[in-house]
C-alpha cells in the first residue's frame, strides 16, 4: 500500500504565488490543498486536516494571524504546524506568531521555493 | 496689843447668823399677816405674836445686819443695807413725834390696816416710847455700822448697846411681871417680852459686827486684860439678874417682906461690888510692881541699849504717833546727813521726797494697824543726796492698844543697790548679748557660757561646760588656737583671734574672738563674734573680685574707666595690648594723652563729643578709627560707654570693639547682596526664557516633589502650575509604565548612578488622553555628590511617534509589496531551472540567470533600504553577546567563497595564534558589516590582483578590525562622501554600475550606534585600508524594536 501522500495546504491570496507554491509541492509528491483567503484556508483546514500549512499573512477577508488563532482554537488545529509564509518582516508579528504557536515565520524573498520543500519535509519527518 | 482672832471670827458669824435669825422672823411673822395665818398668830397665843410693824422692822433690821456684815465688799450692797434701816428709822420718829404731841391713833393699824383687817388682835396699850427708841437707836446704829470715830470709837455699838439695856430692862422686867411705867396719868405698857427678847438678841448682834474695834475690844483682847474683862462683863449681868431674882423669889416665898428685900438686895450689890473693886485694884498692883521690876531692869539696860543704840551700824529711829522724830541715833543721824539733835521734833516726813512720802504714808498705815514687814525707802539726805534704804518697822501700841507710834531700824543699802543695779546690768549684757561671751579656768574648760554661745553653737550649756573647749573646735584649727591660747597666757593681755568652731548640728562657724587672761585667776574672760558670714562675704567679695578680673581680662575688646576729673583708675589688659602702652604708662597718663595716643587727630573731636555726651545724657555709643599698636596702626571699634557716680564723682565705663573684621564683612555681604540681586535678575530671565520653552520643564526635590514647571509643562500635561506643585509626576501625568521602569528610572538617576536618564515614557493628560515623551531627567547633586534636585525636561513626542509609527508602516507595507512581486519572480525562475519540468537551452539559462541577477539586486536593495530606514529610526535592536571574533570572521569569509572562487579573489584572514577574548558583539551587525567591507574590498579590486586581507587586533582599549585590499582605491575629492547615504564615487561606478552606495553608510551606522569607530586610508589606484574599532567593553546595547534584514 504506497503511503499517503503529505497533505500540506498553502493559504496565499497572490495568484502567481500559489500558483507556483502549489506546482511544487504537488511536483514533489505532496497532496496541496489551495486556499487564496483566510476564511476559505480556514475551512479548508478544518475539512481536510492538512499535515502542514503555509500561512500567508496579508490576505484579505481573514488575515493570517486570524487563521492561526482561530486554528489553534480547534481541537484537532492546535496541534497541526503552521509556517507563516510573508514578505512582512515585522517583528511584532513574528513575535505573535510565534506565540500563537507557528512553528516558524519565513520570509518569502528571503527563500527558495526549494529550500521550502526541504524545510517542510524535514519538519514533517518529526 | 492683839485680839484673840478665833473669837473675833466667831462673834462674827455670830453676828451674821443673828441677822438672818432676826430677818426670818420679821418675815415668818409679816407673811402670815399677809395670808392671816392662824398658825402662828394663832397658836402663840400665849405669847402676843408681833405685830406687822415690828415684824417689818425686825425683818429689815435683820437683813441689814446680814448685808453689813464684815464680808460684803461691794459698796452698793452696803449702802442697800444702810438702806435698809431708813424705814426704821422713820417709823422710830415717827413714833416718838405720836408719842410727844400725844396722837392718839391705833398707828399700828393706820399703817397696817390693809394687813390687820379686822382679825388682828389688837394690843393694848401704846408700846409706841418704847418702839419708838428701839427703832431709832438700832437704825441709827445700822446707819452708822461702819463708822469708827478717830479714837476708835464705834457708835454702832453705843447704840446698840443702848439698845440693848432698854430691851434687858423690859425682859427682867417682864420677868419681874413690872413692866409698867408711870408716866403722868398714862400708864405705859411695854411691849412684849418675846420682842424685848428678839432686840436684845438683835443688838448682840450689832455689837458682834466689829468686835475688836471701838470700845468692845477689850473684850476680846488676846491679853490678861481681855480675858479679866470676858470674865468680868458676864459678871456684871448676871450676879444682879440672878441676886435680883433670887430676892423677888424669895419675897414671893414670903421669906421676907418687900423691904427687906430691897435692903437685902443692896447690901449684896454693896459686897459684890466691893470684891470686884478689890480684885481689880490688886491687879492693878500686881501690873505697876511687874512694870516697876522691868522699869528697873529697863534703866539698867538703858544703858547699854543706850551705847548699843549709838554704836549700832543701823539707823534707829522713833517717831511718835504724828510722825514726829522723838529719838535717832548717831548712826542714823550720820546715815542722812543730821545731827541727831536736829532731827528730833521734825516730821519724818522731811526725809522724803514727794514720791517716797507717799510709800512712808502707806507703810505707815500698815503700822497703825500693827502690821510689820520690812520695805524699802529712798531717803533725802541733808545735802540733799539720796540714800536708799532698807526700814525695819515696828509699831508701839500703849496698853489702851492705841497706836502710840512706831521704831524702825534702816539700813544704807545704796552702794548694795548700786551694785545690784550692776549686777542687774552686768547680767543682762551676758544674757542679752548677741556675741558669745565666756569665762574659762585654766584648764580649758567653759566655766560660764552666756545664752549667745548656746544659740550659735547649739549646745547646751552643760554639753559646752563638760568638755575642754578645744573639743569644739574645727579640727584644722585646733593647733592653731592652742598656739594662740599659750601666746596668750604668755603675754597676759586681749588678743583678736580667728577660729572655726563646729556646731552641734555640724555645722562650721568662723568666730572672732577678743580675750583677757586674768593672771591672778588664771581664767580667761572671753566674747567672740560669729563672722562666718563676714567670711563668706569676703571670700564672695574676692571672687567676685577674681570673677570680675577674669571678665575684663578674657574680654576680648578694650575696658577703660575714666574719671571726669582725669585720669583712667581701671582698665584691661586688653587695652594695653591693643593700644601698645603698658599699664604704667595708662595709669599716669591725662585725658590728653589719652586722646592724643589713642585717636586720630581728625578724630579727637568726635571723641571729645561723645564723651560729654556721655557724662550729660548717661549714655553713647561710637564707632570710630582707634589707634593701634602705640599709634602705628588703626582699626574700626564700637565703643559703649556709660556714665557712672563713684563716691560723689563721676566716671565713665567704655567698652570697646574691634568691628573692622564685621565692617568687612558687612561690605562682603553688601556685595553679595547685589550680586544675588543680579542673579536673581538674571533668574527672572532664565525664568521667562524656560516658560517660553515648548518643551515641558520640571525642577523636583531629591523625592521627586515638583517645584517648579513651565508654562509648556501646563500645556502638555493639563494641569494647573498649582495643581502640580508639591506633587510627585506619579500622581499626575505618570505611572503608566511598568514597575521596572520606574525602578530603573529611579536607579539611574539616584539610587546607582546618579546620572541622567533618557528615554521614552507614556504620560496621560489631565483629561485622560495618553501621549508619549521624550524625557531626560537629570539629578542636581551638592558639593557632597547628594542630590539635591532633578530636573526634568520632557518633549512631547506624540506626533513624532505617529509620523515615525506612519514611516515604519509605510516601509514595512512597501517593502512588502515591492517583495511580493520580487518573490514571484524569484520562485518561477526558480520552477523554471527545475529539471522536473524540461530542460533548458544554454541561451534560455543565460537569460534566467540575468532575471535571477536582477531579482537579487533588487531585493538586495529593498533590504538595504528597510535597514537604513530601521537604523536611521534607531530602531535597530544591538544586542551584544560575547562573541569570538576570529570566528565570526572566518564564517564569512567563508561565505564568500563561492564569489572569491568565481572572481578568482583571496581573501587573507590573519587568524591570532592565541585564542582571543571574546567581545560582547551583536553578531549579526558585526557579520553585516565585515561583509560589506569585504563584498567592496572585493568588489572593488582589480581584476587579476584580488588579494583582500581581514585581519583584528587589540588596540587601545578597541578590537579593530582592518580590511586592506589592493583595488581601485578611493579618490581624494570623494573621500569625504563615501560614508553617505547612496554616494558612489566615481572610480566606482566605472568598475560596476551595480552598487547601490549603501555599504558603507550602513557600516557606518552600525558601528557609531554601537559605539565604535570607522575609518580608513585609501589612495587612488593603489587601495584602500578600512578600519572598525569596537570598544572592548563591547558594542552598546540598543533596546530596539527591529533586527536587521540580513
Amino acid at each position: 500500500m504506497p503511503k499517503a501522500l503529505n497533505k500540506v495546504l498553502i493559504v496565499e491570496d497572490e495568484e502567481a504565488l500559489l500558483a507556483v507554491l502549489a506546482k511544487k509541492f504537488t511536483i514533489e509528491k505532496f497532496k496541496v490543498f489551495e486556499a487564496s483567503n483566510g476564511q476559505a484556508g480556514l475551512e479548508q483546514a478544518l475539512r481536510h486536516h492538512p499535515d502542514i500549512i503555509l500561512l500567508d499573512i496579508l490576505m484579505p477577508v481573514m488575515d493570517g494571524m486570524t487563521v492561526l488563532k482561530k486554528l489553534r482554537q480547534d481541537s484537532w488545529g492546535k496541534s497541526v504546524p503552521i509556517i507563516m509564509l510573508t514578505n512582512l518582516s515585522d517583528e511584532k508579528k513574528e513575535a505573535e506568531a510565534a506565540k500563537e504557536g507557528c512553528y516558524d515565520y519565513f520570509i518569502k524573498a528571503d527563500w527558495n521555493i526549494d529550500d521550502l520543500v526541504k524545510k517542510v519535509r524535514s519538519k514533517l519527518k518529526q | 496689843m492683839p485680839v484673840c482672832s478665833r473669837m473675833v471670827s466667831i462673834m462674827k458669824v455670830i453676828s451674821e447668823a443673828i441677822g438672818i435669825f432676826v430677818f426670818l422672823i420679821g418675815a415668818i411673822f409679816l407673811i402670815s399677816w399677809e395670808f392671816h395665818s392662824s398658825f402662828l398668830i394663832g397658836s402663840f397665843s400665849k405669847f402676843l405674836p408681833l405685830t406687822p410693824d415690828i415684824a417689818i422692822a425686825v425683818l429689815f433690821l435683820g437683813a441689814a445686819l446680814w448685808l453689813l456684815r464684815e464680808t460684803t465688799q461691794k459698796k452698793w450692797i452696803r449702802n442697800l443695807g444702810k438702806a435698809f434701816s431708813l424705814p426704821v428709822i422713820i417709823l422710830g420718829l415717827f413714833y416718838f413725834t405720836v408719842q410727844i404731841f400725844g396722837w392718839s391713833l391705833p398707828a399700828d393699824q393706820l399703817f397696817f390696816h390693809w394687813l390687820v383687817g379686822g382679825s388682828a388682835v389688837v394690843h393694848p396699850g401704846r408700846m409706841f416710847l418704847y418702839k419708838a427708841f428701839i427703832f431709832i437707836l438700832f437704825g441709827v446704829a445700822i446707819l452708822f455700822l461702819d463708822a469708827e470715830t478717830r479714837r476708835g470709837m464705834r457708835p454702832a455699838q453705843t447704840f446698840s448697846v443702848l439698845g440693848g439695856f432698854i430691851s434687858m430692862l423690859i425682859i427682867i422686867g417682864q420677868i419681874h411681871k413690872m413692866a409698867y411705867l408711870n408716866y403722868g396719868s398714862e400708864v405705859f405698857a411695854f411691849t412684849s417680852i418675846h420682842v424685848a427678847i428678839i432686840f436684845f438678841i438683835l443688838s448682840f448682834g450689832i455689837l458682834f459686827v466689829h468686835p475688836e474695834r471701838g470700845f468692845f475690844r477689850i473684850l476680846v483682847i488676846n491679853s490678861f486684860t481681855g480675858k479679866l474683862a470676858r470674865i468680868f462683863f458676864p459678871i456684871t449681868f448676871i450676879v444682879p439678874l440672878t441676886v435680883g431674882w433670887l430676892v423677888e423669889y424669895g419675897k414671893n416665898q414670903g421669906l421676907y417682906n418687900p423691904g427687906f428685900s430691897i435692903s437685902l438686895e443692896t447690901v449684896i450689890y454693896v459686897v459684890a461690888l466691893f470684891l470686884v473693886v478689890m480684885a481689880g485694884v490688886n491687879f492693878v498692883k500686881k501690873q505697876e510692881e511687874e512694870k516697876f521690876k522691868s522699869d528697873i531692869i529697863l534703866l539698867k539696860n538703858e544703858g547699854k541699849y543706850h551705847d548699843l543704840i549709838n554704836v549700832m551700824d543701823e539707823g534707829l529711829i522713833v517717831q511718835d504717833e504724828k510722825g514726829v522724830i522723838s529719838f535717832i541715833n548717831n548712826r542714823g543721824g550720820e546715815l542722812l546727813g543730821y545731827k541727831p539733835e536736829e532731827l528730833i521734833g521734825e516730821s519724818v516726813t522731811i526725809l522724803f521726797d514727794k514720791e517716797n512720802q507717799k510709800i512712808y504714808r502707806e507703810q505707815m498705815v500698815k503700822r497703825r494697824k500693827g502690821e510689820h514687814g520690812s520695805y524699802e525707802i529712798t531717803g533725802l539726805r541733808k545735802d540733799g543726796l539720796k540714800i536708799n534704804a532698807t526700814v525695819s518697822p515696828t509699831p508701839l501700841f500703849d496698853e489702851k492698844g492705841n497706836f502710840i507710834g512706831s521704831m524702825a531700824v534702816f539700813t544704807d543699802i545704796t552702794s548694795r543697790k548700786k551694785s545690784e543695779i550692776e549686777r542687774e546690768q552686768f547680767f543682762n549684757f551676758f544674757n542679752l548679748s548677741s556675741d558669745m561671751m565666756v569665762i574659762a579656768d585654766p584648764n580649758g574648760a567653759f566655766k560660764m557660757v552666756n545664752p549667745a554661745c548656746l544659740k550659735i553653737l547649739g549646745y547646751s550649756e552643760a554639753d559646752l561646760l563638760a568638755k575642754p573647749f578645744i573639743d569644739f573646735v574645727y579640727p584644722d584649727d585646733k593647733q592653731a588656737t592652742i598656739d594662740e591660747m599659750a601666746r596668750q597666757i604668755k603675754i597676759g593681755s586681749s588678743l583678736n583671734f580667728e577660729n572655726r568652731y563646729v556646731c552641734k548640728d555640724g555645722r562650721v562657724l568662723w568666730l572672732s574672738w577678743i580675750a583677757t587672761y586674768d593672771k591672778n585667776k588664771g581664767i580667761t574672760y572671753a566674747t567672740a563674734r560669729d563672722i562666718t558670714r563676714q567670711k563668706q562675704v569676703d571670700s564672695e567679695l574676692k571672687n567676685e573680685r577674681f570673677i570680675s578680673g577674669i571678665i575684663m581680662d578674657t574680654f576680648p575688646g578694650t575696658f577703660a574707666m575714666i574719671r571726669q576729673k582725669g585720669g583712667t583708675p581701671r582698665w584691661n589688659k586688653n587695652l594695653e595690648i591693643v593700644t601698645g602702652y603698658t599699664g604704667e604708662e595708662i595709669s599716669t597718663m591725662t585725658n590728653e594723652q589719652a586722646l592724643e595716643w589713642f585717636y586720630t587727630k581728625d578724630n579727637a573731636p568726635k571723641v571729645i563729643e561723645a564723651m560729654q555726651k556721655t557724662f550729660s545724657e548717661g549714655s553713647v555709643q561710637l564707632e570710630v578709627e582707634h589707634l593701634i599698636n602705640r599709634g602705628r596702626s588703626h582699626s574700626t571699634y564700637l565703643f559703649n560707654a556709660a556714665r557712672i557716680e563713684l563716691d560723689k564723682e563721676l566716671y565713665l565705663v567704655v567698652w570697646g570693639l574691634d568691628i573692622s573684621k564685621i565692617k568687612k564683612a558687612e561690605a562682603d555681604i553688601k556685595k553679595e547682596k547685589e550680586k544675588v540681586e543680579l542673579l536673581a535678575k538674571d533668574l527672572e530671565k532664565f525664568k521667562l526664557a524656560v516658560d517660553s520653552e515648548s518643551d515641558h520643564v520640571m525642577i523636583t526635590d531629591k523625592d521627586g516633589a515638583i517645584l517648579y514647571v513651565n508654562k509648556a509643562g501646563e500645556e502638555i500635561t493639563g494641569y494647573m502650575a498649582k495643581e502640580i506643585i508639591g506633587k510627585n509626576a506619579g500622581d499626575l501625568w505618570g505611572g503608566n509604565m511598568s514597575k521596572e521602569y520606574y525602578e530603573k528610572l529611579w536607579a539611574v538617576i539616584d539610587h546607582m548612578q546618579k546620572k541622567p536618564f533618557v528615554g521614552e515614557i507614556i504620560n496621560h493628560r489631565k483629561n485622560g488622553q495618553s501621549y508619549t515623551a521624550e524625557i531626560r531627567i537629570a539629578p542636581v547633586l551638592d558639593e557632597s555628590g547628594n542630590v539635591q534636585f532633578f530636573v526634568g525636561v520632557e518633549r512631547d513626542i506624540t506626533k513624532l511617534k505617529e509620523a515615525e509609527q506612519m514611516k515604519t508602516d509605510f516601509i514595512s507595507f512597501a517593502s512588502h509589496q515591492l517583495r511580493t512581486p520580487l518573490t514571484a519572480i524569484r520562485w518561477n525562475t526558480e520552477m523554471l531551472r527545475d529539471t522536473k519540468l524540461g530542460e533548458l537551452t544554454v541561451e534560455q539559462k543565460k537569460y534566467l540567470s540575468e532575471i535571477e541577477n536582477g531579482e537579487k539586486r533588487m531585493a538586495d536593495l529593498i533590504k538595504s533600504l528597510l535597514n537604513i530606514s530601521r537604523l536611521e529610526a534607531q530602531k535597530i535592536k544591538i544586542e551584544p553577546k560575547p562573541t569570538d571574533i576570529a570566528s565570526l570572521i572566518s564564517s564569512v569569509v567563508s561565505e564568500f567563497t563561492p564569489v572569491t572562487n568565481t572572481r578568482n579573489c583571496v581573501i587573507l584572514f590573519n587568524k591570532p595564534s592565541q585564542p582571543s577574548t571574546l567581545i560582547d558583539v551583536d553578531p549579526v551587525l558585526l557579520k553585516q558589516v565585515i561583509l560589506n567591507l569585504l563584498n567592496n574590498a572585493i568588489h572593488y579590486s582589480k581584476p587579476r590582483k584580488c588579494k583582500v586581507e581581514i585581519s583584528f587586533k587589540e588596540i587601545g582599549g578597541h578590537c579593530q578590525i582592518d580590511v586592506v585590499d589592493e583595488g581601485i582605491g578611493i579618490p581624494s575629492e570623494a573621500q569625504s562622501r563615501v560614508f553617505s547615504k547612496f554616494f558612489r564615487a566615481e572610480n566606482a561606478i566605472k568598475v560596476s554600475t551595480e552598487g547601490i552606495g549603501l555599504g558603507l553608510y550602513i557600516v557606518k551606522l552600525i558601528i557609531e550606534t554601537s559605539g565604535g569607530k570607522v575609518w580608513f586610508e585609501s589612495t587612488e589606484g593603489k587601495g584602500s585600508v578600512f578600519h572598525v574599532a569596537i570598544p572592548i567593553s563591547g558594542m552598546k546595547r540598543v533596546a530596539g524594536e527591529k533586527e536587521l534584514s540580513i
